[in-house]
């Protein structure tokens, strides 16, 4: 006779055990750590209307949070990302629990309505941030501490201005990425850029995969840093042949190298400025995107895979191709 | 074709040489041989003199030590930023130099430059600039930039006698500045100059000068550099004008020393307050023949009473001016090194370990 009682006994152990065994199978599934990096967008308020293939603050954005969605080669992370257009919190409430914010935008100098993601606009006349704002920006510096990495493309990297009221941002750049535009020195040249990954740094995370590239750019650049600062490592060095703009002691248009990008990590601390990023288009250079997502993943406190991130997304243009200054590509420089 | 008439020369060989019949006898014959032996020691210590290179071609290098008007710091108490005092110590320092040798140094001091020309620096191995900030007031502080009304501009002529200091310094003219002179904050030509010249320079609201008892330690990865020859790390009482930003990547600057106080008068971000932690405060900048050096030290005349210090700054100069700096360190046997009292203001702060009393030369 079939004992009934002993029947479903059995029955609740055998499912239990079995439920139990998979759970300890599978400790990869069960304990996967997370990662979120939040992807900021600022208004576009500069080059023209969305779409148009430059300073795409947006569209950049929501291409580059596609391609680390869809990363081939991050084992052992489960990454969430989000995007957020036009953050005007002056609050951190928000952040909380970010591994990394990557911000594109306008500079804060933009224009006296909120532009940056990250800081407020300010009054022509204002002198500087109330308190509370300015307790706000002490709020970043200790989230970026604990290890919210902070990662900020092309316009969005200067806060330089002759007015002394945004010395607080300024100052917030010094110590969250170990540099910072400084006023009528940091250009923008556009043009033809060559940029070569520095030797020393060649074992940095960020350059895995990394190989030189020729591409057209707008880049931010001639940032100040201090010397002898043990937390920053200079990555990319950049020079172009023909440019909109000139510097001291080269010929006019020309620009000699210069050190355009570097990585800066302080315990748990990173950041990361990336000066570059004005056309769109640049992000269909394999080697352009690679340092681009290596940034991303490594300012989240991600391991970047060997040889780099791999990505299979495949949409990697959300806006027209933009050809504006391809006149002054000289006839020898090859894109690569 | 008719052949030129032959010329008759003027001297027949073959006629004997009037020498040879010019027989002197007696005493004329004594003052004759007298004669010749003095014209012949007077034609080797010629030739010695063109053989000798160390005596006739000796290379010469002219150092010039430019001071400010000294308008800051009390008056009456004195050794504290002794711009003109300072200049003279390291002046009489150099003058007396113990360990340069194939070298003939000559110095020369300019007070309260004014020039808008470059016209007295020509040929000039080296600018030593001690002064008070072109920002420091309306009256000219700086021996090299003028004053800058707020928001006004240097005009076109100004502008191009900075571009021919440029110049001289891309032709070798070494350019060294001391103290608040570093820092031309608020001047935006000058900071350009700045850059240009030393690969760094003072950022308004950002660049400091911490006030205490320094601990000062060269950097061991510029341990080769020539201006550390022979400096150690040491312990002083100082302003130092420190935090200068400079362009990162930059492979004509090399970092010196770093710098650190338990205590002064400033604060800065991340450290406890009146806490300095450990920063570059100095860099040694060489591009082609331009050199260039800032040193935001040198508030206490007294400090040049410290060995390593007093070394560390006559090696500056002495590299600034393109000379070679001995094995050791510039060694002087200047024997007054102060022209001002001892300063003991800022006493109450902490001392590190390692500070030693300064002391005059003659005094036990």
């Amino acid at each position: 006779m079939i004992n009934f009682k002993q029947t479903i006994k059995t029955g609740v152990v055998a499912i239990l055990a079995f439920t139990g065994s998979l759970a300890l199978s599978q400790p990869a599934l069960a304990q996967v750590p997370t990662k979120t990096i939040y992807f900021l967008a600022g208004n576009k308020d500069h080059v023209g209307a969305e779409g148009t293939g430059r300073h795409e603050t947006r569209l950049d954005l929501v291409v580059l949070q596609h391609c680390i969605d869809s990363a081939t080669n991050i084992k052992g992370v489960k990454i969430i990302t989000k995007l957020l257009y036009k953050r005007d919190a002056v609050n951190i409430d928000d952040l909380k629990g970010v591994d990394a914010i990557i911000v594109e935008s306008s500079s804060v100098t933009s224009q006296v309505t909120r532009t940056h993601p990250i800081f407020p606009g300010l009054a022509k006349d204002a002198k500087g941030y109330d308190k509370a704002t300015l307790a706000y920006l002490n709020q970043i510096d200790s989230l970026q501490e604990a290890g919210m990495g902070i990662m900020m493309l092309h316009w969005g990297i200067a806060a330089d201005s002759q007015n002394p009221q945004f010395n607080a941002a300024r100052d917030h750049y010094m110590q969250w990425f170990g540099e910072a535009a400084i006023p009528a020195y940091t250009q923008n040249p556009l043009g033809f850029w060559k940029i070569t990954p520095i030797e020393a740094a060649k074992k940095h995370p960020i350059l895995r995969g990394v190989q030189a590239w020729n591409y057209k750019d707008e880049i931010f650049s001639r940032l100040m840093v201090r010397p002898g600062d043990p937390y920053r490592t200079d990555l990319l060095m950049g020079e172009s042949p023909a440019t909109n703009q000139s510097e001291v002691g080269s010929p006019k248009g020309v620009i000699s190298p210069r050190c355009v990008a570097s990585a800066y990590e302080k315990g748990k601390q990173r950041g990361v400025l990336w000066g570059g990023m004005d056309y769109h288009s640049a992000l269909l250079n394999p080697n352009y995107l690679r340092f681009v997502l290596n940034e991303i993943v490594w300012t989240a406190g991600i391991d970047v895979p060997k040889g780099g991130v791999k990505t299979a997304a495949k949409q990697l243009q959300i806006a027209r191709p933009n050809s504006s200054f391809d006149n002054l590509k000289p006839v020898d420089f090859v894109l690569k | 074709m008719r052949c030129p008439k032959r010329i008759k020369p003027i001297i027949n060989l073959n006629t004997p040489m009037m020498t040879d019949k010019l027989i002197l006898k007696g005493p004329a014959n004594r003052i004759f041989r007298l004669l010749s032996i003095l014209v012949l020691l007077v034609y080797i210590f010629c030739c010695s003199a063109v053989i000798n290179p160390a005596s006739a071609q000796m290379p010469t290098k002219t150092i010039y030590f430019l001071s400010g008007i000294r308008d800051h710091a009390s008056p009456t108490v004195g050794g504290r930023h002794e711009v003109a005092k300072d200049m003279l110590v390291l002046q009489h320092c150099i003058d007396s130099v113990a360990n340069i040798k194939g070298v003939k140094i000559i110095t020369k001091y300019l007070p309260e430059r004014s020039a808008l020309n470059v016209d007295d620096l020509k040929g000039v191995d080296a600018v030593i600039v001690e002064a008070s900030s072109v920002t420091s007031s309306q009256r000219r502080t700086h021996p090299i930039f003028p004053p800058l009304a707020a928001g006004a501009k240097y005009d076109k002529a100004t502008l191009a006698y900075l571009n021919q200091i440029d110049s001289l310094q891309a032709a070798g003219m070494g350019i060294m500045m001391l103290h608040w002179g570093i820092t031309a904050e608020g001047n935006l030509p000058a900071t350009e100059h700045y850059l240009r010249w030393f690969g760094e320079a003072g950022h308004p609201n950002y660049t400091q000068n911490p006030l205490g008892y320094w601990i000062v330690t060269p950097i061991k990865a510029a341990a080769k550099h020539p201006i550390l020859r022979g400096v150690k790390p040491w312990v002083y009482k100082d302003e130092i004008f420190s935090r200068l930003i400079v362009n990162p990547g930059d492979p004509y600057r090399t970092d010196l020393l770093m710098g650190e106080s338990p205590e002064t008068n400033q604060s800065e971000v991340g450290s406890p307050k009146n806490v300095i932690s450990p920063r570059c405060i100095a860099s040694a900048y060489e591009k082609g023949k331009q050199r260039g050096v800032l040193w935001g030290g040198m508030d206490f005349h007294s400090a040049l009473l410290n060995e390593n210090y007093l070394r560390f700054v006559l090696n500056e100069i002495v590299w600034v001016a393109g000379i070679d700096v001995p094995k050791g360190g510039v060694k002087t046997n200047a024997k007054q090194l102060q022209l001002a009292p001892i300063n003991k203001t800022y006493e109450k702060t902490k001392i590190p370990e390692g500070y030693i009393e300064p002391k005059l030369p003659n005094t036990k």
